[in-house]
């Protein structure tokens, strides 16, 4: 146990308690279902980016990249390639057409959205199924780790520690909404980044910069610092290449609780903000933590398992090595920050799926503004309490459900969604196609445990045959509605308009004309005078 | 070497951070670009949409 002082209590408690008091406070901001469930449609540019990136990145950050790294060297760094790209294909891609055609279709939810581009009595039904499923695995996982976390840093007992800190979460999920998991993301976004950094600058130093890091590394062992992985492991293995940086690249764009942030986005225009934050943000909370594996191999060599150590302590060994008691401790609160920022979303949005696309659609289809918002309220609790229970009773393994629930989500809804706002003949046959033949793929890969044998990671091979079922179903189905095309070319602002309602632009005419041309097309003068358009 | 690394390790690894925040700068300008674009479009399809209500409202 590193921590267990009073510094580590107390420091967590104020920020515990600082988490619940924005549950509070957004709680009294919440008043229709659009703000509890979508904060208003009115998440600016910062929080966009802050919330998206925290929902994205979990404790893994802190913990098993560094220790990945640790121990294969440079090699894992090709996680942290894609990765680092994510928010530049997510928001480019999803962003500004997602929020048109979710807003035009009216949607709070990712699943509805789907429902609604794709319509079709089955579609809701696999959406919601496959989407409730692999999210409450989750929110599972996070619960679990949150738990693990506190208590292996504190020593509290396990139980204890799951029950405080999933608890807080379900708390200001439960009262604040959507508000209260963007402004809480806000906050640990800041704290997560702010003690990676902290931490990076002082190893830095210790190893003599980034030359001397790699040059101590490759007189300990040259493959350390090679493209292959140590020992060369992995050494010609493009496939395996391809698959860590393509899962991270575009895997977002298929995870419903992420995809969920371009519908809250306050306009379309601040997607563009949106990837410059995001992506700022990216290159220095996911290249550090690799790297503090490295230089964890040089600093802390009592960690190697070979050893009996634990190498997913390398930050916190670090942070404990390198800082005063009271930043050290803000360490842990950064990695509670890190899990808690994927917790509340997923939660989140198991509460938006049973309030609006369950309880809405098949138990009450009248509901008003005032239930829908306390079904999904009292959806979020009982998800969380259940989840707490059986993380007490039987929990699983944290890891697998992670990248079980990641793969197979990706897998299944990837395809759907950037097929949603890129191609007009993507149509119900494709959508049905691609979730049930993503999901069973991803399932009967990891249930047979075909990675290994085949090099082939359950997210790549669940992608492919995803995206090949969206274009072959779409092929052979009936094409999408002429509303729902005009409705797609209007996300894409593509519409043909009339020669006489365009705006007048001429590029190569002086401004003054321009100007006037301007005028005599705004004030109907021509047409007045019964001149005709050219 | 460049920090201590084979040129194409360093070039596969460490050059992404720069090469990310240099796309999502000219990302921004693109999007910029296409924003004001997109604006002349809304504004010209809402006159279209305002007139198409309007000749509706006139037949009627």
């Amino acid at each position: 146990m590193i921590g267990g002082g009073v510094t580590e209590y107390v420091v967590l408690m104020i920020y515990l308690i600082g988490m619940i008091g924005i549950g509070v406070y957004w709680a009294k901001h919440s008043k229709t279902s659009e703000d509890y469930l979508l904060g208003g449609r009115k998440i600016g540019s910062v929080l966009t980016a802050l919330t998206l990136q925290t929902t994205s990145m979990s404790g893994y950050m802190f913990m098993g990249g560094p220790a990945q790294t640790y121990q294969d060297g440079y090699f894992t760094l090709w996680y942290a390639v894609g990765d680092g790209g994510g928010a530049i294909f997510n928001v480019g891609i999803l962003g500004k057409r997602m929020r048109r055609l979710s807003y035009y279709l009216g949607c709070l939810s990712p699943i509805e959205y789907i429902e609604k581009r794709y319509p079709g009595p089955a579609t809701r039904v696999i959406a919601a199924a496959i989407a409730i499923c692999f999210v409450y695995g989750y929110v599972l996982a996070q619960f679990l780790s949150a738990g693990k976390t506190m208590s292996a840093l504190l020593g509290v007992p396990l139980p204890v520690a799951i029950i405080i800190g999933a608890g807080v979460i379900v708390f200001y999920t439960f009262a604040g909404g959507y508000l209260a998991v963007a402004w809480t993301d806000f906050i640990q976004g800041i704290v997560m980044v702010c003690s990676m950094v902290m931490i990076f600058v002082l190893a830095w130093n210790q190893v003599g910069g980034l030359t001397g890091l790699n040059e101590q590394l490759t007189a300990l062992d040259p493959t350390y610092t090679g493209m292959w992985g140590r020992g060369d492991a992995y050494l010609g293995q493009w496939g395996v290449v391809a698959g860590a940086v393509g899962v991270y690249l575009i895997g977002y764009m298929g995870l419903p609780h992420v995809v969920i942030r371009h519908m809250a986005m306050e306009s379309p225009k601040l997607a563009k903000q949106t990837v410059v934050i995001a992506t700022v943000w990216n290159q220095m909370f996911i290249f550090i933590p690799y790297i503090m594996g490295l230089m964890g191999i040089l600093l802390l060599p009592q960690l190697d398992p070979a050893k009996g150590g634990d190498p997913e302590m390398v930050v916190l060994e670090l942070a404990y090595m390198l800082l005063p008691g009271v930043l050290a401790a803000i360490v842990l609160v950064a990695i509670m920050s890190a899990i808690m920022s994927t917790a509340d979303a997923q939660l989140m949005l198991m509460g938006t799926m049973l309030g609006r696309d369950i309880y809405q659609r098949y138990i009450n289809k009248n509901a008003t503004d005032k239930q829908l918002m306390s079904v999904s309220r009292i959806c979020i609790l009982v998800v969380g309490v259940i989840s707490i229970i059986i993380a007490l009773i039987r929990p699983p393994g944290v890891f697998d459900l992670v990248v079980f629930s990641f793969s197979t989500l990706g897998s299944s809804f990837l395809p759907s969604y950037v097929g949603a706002v890129w191609w007009k003949r993507g149509n119900t046959t494709g959508c049905v196609a691609s979730m049930i033949c993503g999901c069973i793929v991803s399932i009967i890969w990891e249930a047979a445990d075909l990675a290994g044998p085949t090099g082939m990671h359950t997210f790549f091979i669940g992608i492919i045959v995803s995206i090949a079922a969206y274009v072959i179903g779409s092929l052979v189905g009936k094409p999408p509605t002429k509303e729902m095309q005009d409705m797609i070319d209007r996300a894409a602002c593509k519409t043909k308009i009339p020669a006489g309602f365009a705006t007048v632009n001429y590029k190569d005419i002086a401004p003054e004309t321009n100007g006037v041309l301007t005028f005599l097309k705004d004030s109907n003068y021509m047409e007045e005078r019964g001149f005709q358009p050219v | 070497m460049i920090f201590g690394l084979e040129p194409h390790v360093f070039f596969a690894f460490l050059s992404w951070p720069v090469t990310y925040i240099v796309i999502a700068v000219i990302m921004y300008f693109v999007m910029a670009k296409h924003d004001k674009e997109e604006e002349e479009w809304e504004k010209a399809y809402d006159k279209w949409q305002a007139s198409l209500k309007k000749e509706g409202g006139e037949s009627e």
